[in-house]
């Protein structure tokens, strides 16, 4: 699942439009956009100018989804910079709070799709742009708030230059902004596919056996035997050849300890050669 | 390989940052002030970012060379480590880099010179008798060296010390240097092996087998003295036929007599890094293993334990003089 942040409607309608998004009923706070079709859910959700918009939206997204797997983020938008062509697209390398100085470093762990920068986030529009750097509002107060929900591998920033020395910020409209954004959909898009991957691959590192909750439903176990219970499945799931259930349904157990003790039984007896084997069906991470 | 350049400002031009920067210079390259903020900062995945780590270039200010740990150690009495990089190229999935360090990103302390300075009290210290020096304790020794030389610089520091040993201790098949180098006798190149199956599962972005045993013959017919290092020795249902394979391809391809040193250990984790490393790996057969907790480390059963022990060695014994056998546990 992708969630993005964009703080004005004219940076969103061309994602909008390119991931065939649906406006979301009953979210009030914030307009929410989101579609399942694609293989990574995407939700988009417009947040207003600057870092307090930016990071209050996050907190509400994520709120909105505590129940959802692992999630990447994406705060897209506008920026100026004097060290970057009109149009380019940049990804943060770093993002700065001007404000605090706070500083957040997004984890580069897959193929950029174009050129990085550090992003400085300021209260009120920038003209007076100094060295390399990228400036806009609200990058840094949705960093803040998405480390709070997911590592920094998976919160980036992706900024197109709108206003440059030559290109004044008065000259930027709703118009320009769409176009200039959607000339910058292909390598917006690639992030979006190496984000869905991390997200993918976090979702199934804090997946929980789906046996799990069968057999959580059947049984009473405490919270520590719900942890056993986890460990003793993700065992069972590399070692075994036989859907957990079988080894369960065979057995007549009163309580859950019982369960607990049988499965460990069972996996001890269990070779463990490190070469092929076939899965279980009932034991994939939910 | 690299994703990004991470540099600290303190060390922007030093010459051997400017030689790595040169060589990356199609990275994006962001100047810190300490690398903590980078490498010690929290909401970072291990895992993750192990698909393309940041190679992080520091200054390293103290601490240089350490006390090794009991049982770490080829027959010597004052034994030491320091360590001129953390993290390692590859992806042991029974490392405990993965269960101590927050970041997977490499860093690299660039200020050999001052570890130099460090070795040279330490080895003075215990002058006129021999001390050891590990390397290949928080990374492997030669993995990167086509972008630290790493051995450049050391080798010619112990070159002058004959009493002071160093070992390297490696995976990888980056031999080059050594092989342009003229051989000293204090200077061990220990490779590290599991047997064929095992490090196909759990040795990441390891170089073949046969590959390493390969390199190991060269070094060794060009006159470098090697270890052999069976740590940890890792169980499969099988493990006899593993491993009595494994040393059946070693030794035909290495010259028993001329090895310094065999050693030999176990798996042995703090329960703490333990568990970091089960959360990032929930689902990896190493994980299923019979391991036991005892005195707060996680190692695998006693009966196991010896079982492996009692066979490996046994089965080292047909092929190494008694005198060059270093158990380590």
């Amino acid at each position: 699942m992708i969630n993005i942040i964009v703080a004005l409607p004219c940076e969103a309608r061309p994602l909008i439009d390119t991931l065939h998004l649906h406006k979301r009923d009953g979210v009030n706070a914030f307009p929410l956009y989101h579609t399942t079709e694609h293989e990574d859910a995407v939700n988009l959700m417009v947040c207003g100018l600057g870092s307090l918009a930016a990071a209050t939206a996050t907190a509400y997204l994520q709120g909105l989804q505590q129940q959802q797997p692992a999630a990447a983020w994406l705060n897209l938008g506008i920026a100026g910079s004097r060290a970057f062509e009109l149009g380019d697209a940049v990804l943060a390398h770093r993002v700065i709070d001007n404000t605090s100085g706070q500083r957040f470093y997004p984890g580069l762990c897959f193929e950029l799709p174009c050129a990085t920068a550090e992003v400085i986030s300021v209260d009120t529009p920038e003209t007076r742009y100094t060295g390399n750097a990228v400036y806009d509002m609200e990058a840094a107060g949705f960093y803040s708030a998405a480390m709070r929900f997911a590592p920094s591998e998976m919160i980036h920033c992706v900024k197109v230059i709108s206003d440059t020395q030559e290109q004044s910020i008065a000259s930027i409209d709703e118009a320009m902004v769409i176009q200039l954004i959607t000339q910058r959909l292909p390598e917006i898009r690639q992030l979006l596919t190496r984000l869905g991957a991390l997200a993918n691959e976090l979702a199934g590192i804090n997946a929980i056996p789906d046996a799990f909750h069968t057999i959580s439903a059947r049984w009473r176990f405490t919270v520590s035997q719900q942890h056993q219970l986890k460990n003793l499945l993700w065992r069972w799931q590399a070692l075994a050849t036989e859907p957990v259930s079988n080894a369960i349904d065979a057995g007549q157990f009163k309580h859950g300890k019982q369960v607990l003790q049988h499965l460990e039984a069972r996996l001890a007896a269990l070779p463990l050669h490190f070469g092929s084997k076939t899965k279980p069906t009932d034991s994939k991470p939910s | 390989m690299i994703s990004a350049l991470y540099i600290e400002q303190t060390v922007v031009d030093h010459p051997r940052t400017r030689a790595i920067r040169e060589r990356f210079a199609h990275l994006p390259q962001i100047i810190i002030e300490r690398y903590g903020e980078v490498f010690n900062r929290k909401a970072q995945n291990f895992r993750l970012q192990k698909h393309s780590p940041a190679l992080i270039l520091a200054g390293k200010h103290d601490h240089f060379v350490l006390p090794a740990p009991d049982n770490y150690g080829i027959g010597g009495q004052h034994n030491y480590y320091f360590s001129h990089m953390m993290n390692c190229i590859y992806d042991c999935r029974y490392c405990f880099l993965q269960g101590m360090y927050r970041s997977a990103h490499y860093v690299l302390f660039v200020n050999y010179e001052d570890y130099g300075n460090a070795l040279q009290q330490q080895i003075e210290q215990h002058a006129p008798h021999d001390s050891y020096y590990f390397s290949g304790y928080d990374c492997d020794s030669l993995a990167l060296e086509p972008v630290s030389h790493f051995t450049q610089y050391f080798l010619s520091l112990f070159r002058k010390h004959s009493r002071a040993w160093l070992e390297l201790r490696t995976k990888s098949t980056q031999i080059r240097p050594l092989l342009d180098a003229e051989p000293f006798d204090n200077c061990i190149i220990a490779f590290s092996f599991t047997p064929e199956n095992i490090s196909a599962a759990l040795e990441h972005k390891v170089p073949a087998l046969d590959k390493r045993i390969d390199a190991m013959g060269k070094l060794q017919q060009h006159g470098w003295r090697i270890g052999l290092r069976f740590d940890p020795l890792i169980y499969d249902q099988d493990y006899e036929a593993q491993y009595q394979r494994l040393f059946q391809q070693i030794f035909a391809r290495i010259d028993a007599d001329k090895l310094h040193s065999v050693s030999m250990g176990l798996f042995r984790m703090p329960e703490g890094f333990y568990k970091n490393m089960v959360k990032l790996y929930p689902e990896e057969k190493l994980f299923a293993s019979p391991f036991d907790k005892r005195a707060g480390m996680i190692s695998y059963r006693q009966d196991v334990e010896q079982s492996m022990l009692q066979f490996c060695e046994a089965e080292l014994r047909k092929y190494i003089p008694e005198n060059s056998y270093f158990p380590c546990y």
